[in-house]
């Protein structure tokens, strides 16, 4: 029971994470002893290059894999003790993924998209209904639930995939590089969006970057701690599989770090 | 489920020339099945009605050798209820027929046979209750068929002593029945001191109705004329079975039991079950036993059978094709959804949905395919005239049953689950976090 969260404020812990996959027989280390403590309500943004881990951490997170060392606990519930239709019952309910790529089925239209991740939860189809078109309204797509993927612009199809993490109401949402491939106005009119769903109601949020995430548009946005991203306070940095805690947006942003010994030792 | 079951029909729709490509193999499989088979049940009972008039009854008796015993088998002493006086008796048996004439007797035909005796070995199970125990046998009766020699021209006669039983078709089949009487009425079971002749006996020997002959030591008056077609066990003239006996121990001086007899008249209860029936027959007497029938029984048998399981081969290898063409359809279709699967499973989709959906996607097109394979098959077996162009003789038209509708649509259901279900577990198996990883 030690490894379980006692902290009420943490809603997933993950102690000593290791990863690593074989590849020809050789083995190749991807996490190297994950530490990390999530808190109720609070933004986490981990930046890490290309091939740094950031997707297997989030995969573990997820719970879409399994084979690691070490421990991922989620409200009391360690992931290795629980079985695979229970990891994607705690998907469907209470942690949301959203990918780069944004994984929209392309042959369904918007609404069912974002209707599809409500199957598990045994809600009446009047509800869901009414729950679906009121989120996608919110979010500035009344006119596009027939849509299919194909038929919108990359921010719209990205409000599908925010609309689809947001239906089940989860505790806790993981982004991989949710505005990967953006141009800097859309990608901070995506976090614009996604920060404002999330304010207030006490959804925990990792987001895994590459670091023109934060070069590109929080950094640009947040001026003197004021702005809709001073709320992220945990910023860390993923290399070689080791998480390092950095600090702070203002923090981070008062070090002016870019392009210095930090973020050549640590991004 | 019923969620699920919306998205099932998104992914029909999604894949109209697929799924419409399923169903109509199923269509077709079930539509050829269904047709196929009501033709074998309609050529089956067309066939059958054919054989049954060439004859589902047999003769069972066991031909007596040169110096064995008169009993088909040895009853045990000590197992009989009353075995003294059982045995003395047959004691009488075993010398009389070892001192008959050798014109008269016990015969079928030529061959001279033994006494069945009304009880089996174990002394207590009556012989004929036994045979009528077998699923194959319909009815059986005791029969009594002697020779005698008339004592005033020497003439040999042929005498048969019916059973006292309830259900006669056996008799009615292989000896004679009260359609074949051609004068006076036939023999009723509490009918003492009155016969029955052949037609051809009577012409013979010039005898009428109410006419007294004298058989044996005892006086019988001419109740009835009958004049059977050719008939296995026919005689020169018919008693009943008490009548019978008694002529016997008067004329040999012996104490045959009321019921005891040498033919044993069979009828199957039905042609397809003929063979079985002859075989359990000849183990229930044991001994040397010949079943007599007509010879033409067996090979139409064979050739009927030759047809048919041609015909059962064919369906099977139908059903089989289209459960591998759907799991194959199925398959591929799974392979290209292998992304959208990840997809649903990162949101949170169980296996046991995935599962769900993809065997709930097979299951409906194959049943859908069934119900319509079903209808089509309806309506060409009571339009098109099957019986004329396959030329068999259908007196009621084909027969449309529902029990191969149902085994058509189950076969189609069956098939659905079998060509959805590895497809569905190979989609289980999908790994959502490769899809995390796609870019």
């Amino acid at each position: 029971m030690d490894r379980l969260c006692k902290n009420n404020n943490f809603i997933l812990e993950c102690k000593d994470l290791k990863k690593s996959f074989k590849v020809k027989n050789e083995e190749i280390k991807v996490l190297n002893g994950i530490n990390l403590s999530i808190k109720k309500g609070e933004i986490y943004v981990i930046m890490g290059k290309s091939g740094a881990g950031k997707t297997t951490l989030i995969s573990l997170l997820g719970g879409l894999e399994r084979q690691a060392e070490g421990s991922i606990v989620f409200k009391e519930q360690d992931y290795l003790s629980m079985s695979n239709e229970q990891l994607a019952l705690l998907r469907g309910k209470e942690i949301s993924i959203i990918s780069q790529n944004l994984n929209l089925i392309p042959s369904w239209s918007a609404f069912k998209n974002v209707e599809a991740a409500l199957i598990q939860t045994n809600m009446k189809k009047e509800e869901r209904i009414k729950k679906v078109e009121s989120l996608l309204n919110n979010l500035g797509l009344d006119r596009r639930l027939e849509n299919l993927p194909s038929e919108l612009s990359k921010g719209e199809q990205q409000r599908v995939a925010l609309a689809r993490a947001l239906v089940t109401e989860p505790e806790l949402i993981l982004a991989d590089e949710p505005t990967g491939g953006m141009d800097p106005n859309t990608a901070q009119g995506v976090l614009h969006i996604l920060f404002n769903a999330l304010k207030n109601n006490g959804v925990s949020l990792i987001v895994v970057t590459c670091c023109d995430f934060l070069l590109h548009t929080v950094q640009n946005e947040f001026k003197g701690g004021k702005g809709i991203f001073q709320s992220i306070r945990n910023i860390y940095s993923i290399r070689e599989g080791v998480l390092y805690y950095i600090g702070t947006l203002e923090e981070f942003d008062s070090q002016k770090l870019f392009g210095g010994e930090f973020y050549e030792k640590y991004i | 489920m019923r969620n699920i079951f919306e998205y099932v029909l998104l992914e029909l729709r999604r894949r109209k020339s697929r799924t419409l490509t399923n169903i109509f193999g199923y269509l077709l499989a079930v539509l050829i099945m269904v047709v196929l088979i009501s033709i074998i049940i309609t050529a089956h009972s067309a066939q059958g009605a054919v054989l049954e008039g060439v004859g589902t009854h047999f003769i069972a008796y066991v031909p007596l050798g040169e110096g064995e015993g008169p009993m088909a088998y040895e009853l045990e002493v000590e197992e009989l209820c009353c075995p003294r006086d059982y045995m003395e008796q047959y004691g009488d048996v075993v010398i009389a027929l070892a001192e008959m004439p050798p014109d008269e007797g016990f015969f079928f035909g030529s061959v001279r046979t033994k006494i069945l005796p009304s009880l089996l070995g174990d002394g207590r199970t009556r012989t004929i209750e036994k045979a009528e125990e077998f699923a194959s046998v319909k009815a059986a009766s005791p029969y009594l068929l002697f020779r005698l020699k008339d004592k005033d021209d020497g003439h040999l006669f042929t005498v048969g002593g019916i059973g006292p039983e309830m259900n006669k078709i056996a008799i009615h089949k292989s000896v004679c029945a009260p359609n074949n009487v051609v004068e006076g009425r036939f023999l009723e079971d509490t009918d003492r001191g009155v016969i029955m002749v052949g037609k051809s006996y009577a012409d013979d020997r010039n005898l009428t109705l109410n006419d007294e002959i004298i058989i044996g030591q005892r006086s019988f008056t001419v109740a009835g004329v009958v004049d059977p077609p050719i008939r296995p066990a026919a005689a020169d003239v018919y008693m009943s079975f008490k009548d019978a006996t008694e002529v016997l121990n008067e004329y040999f001086n012996v104490h045959l039991m009321h019921n005891d007899f040498n033919i044993l008249l069979v009828e199957s209860e039905n042609v397809y079950l003929h063979e079985e029936a002859m075989e359990s027959v000849k183990q229930l007497i044991m001994g040397n036993t010949i079943g007599y029938t007509y010879g033409c029984w067996s090979p139409a048998r064979k050739g009927l059978n030759i047809n048919e399981n041609a015909i059962w081969l064919l369906i099977g290898i139908i059903g089989l094709g289209t459960i591998l063409l759907s799991s194959k359809t199925q398959y591929t279709s799974v392979i290209e959804r292998r992304h959208d699967i990840g997809i649903l499973k990162i949101i949170g989709w169980t296996n046991k949905s995935i599962v769900s959906q993809i065997v709930i996607e097979s299951v409906f097109q194959s049943v859908i395919g069934g119900i319509l394979g079903c209808i089509i098959a309806i309506i060409i077996l009571l339009s098109v005239p099957i019986p004329e162009l396959i030329n068999i003789d259908v007196p009621g038209g084909i027969t449309i049953s529902w029990k191969v509708l149902g085994s058509g649509l189950l076969l189609a259901l069956i098939g659905g689950v079998i060509a959805g279900i590895i497809p569905a577990f190979i989609a289980a198996k999908q790994n959502p976090a490769e899809v995390l990883r796609k870019v």
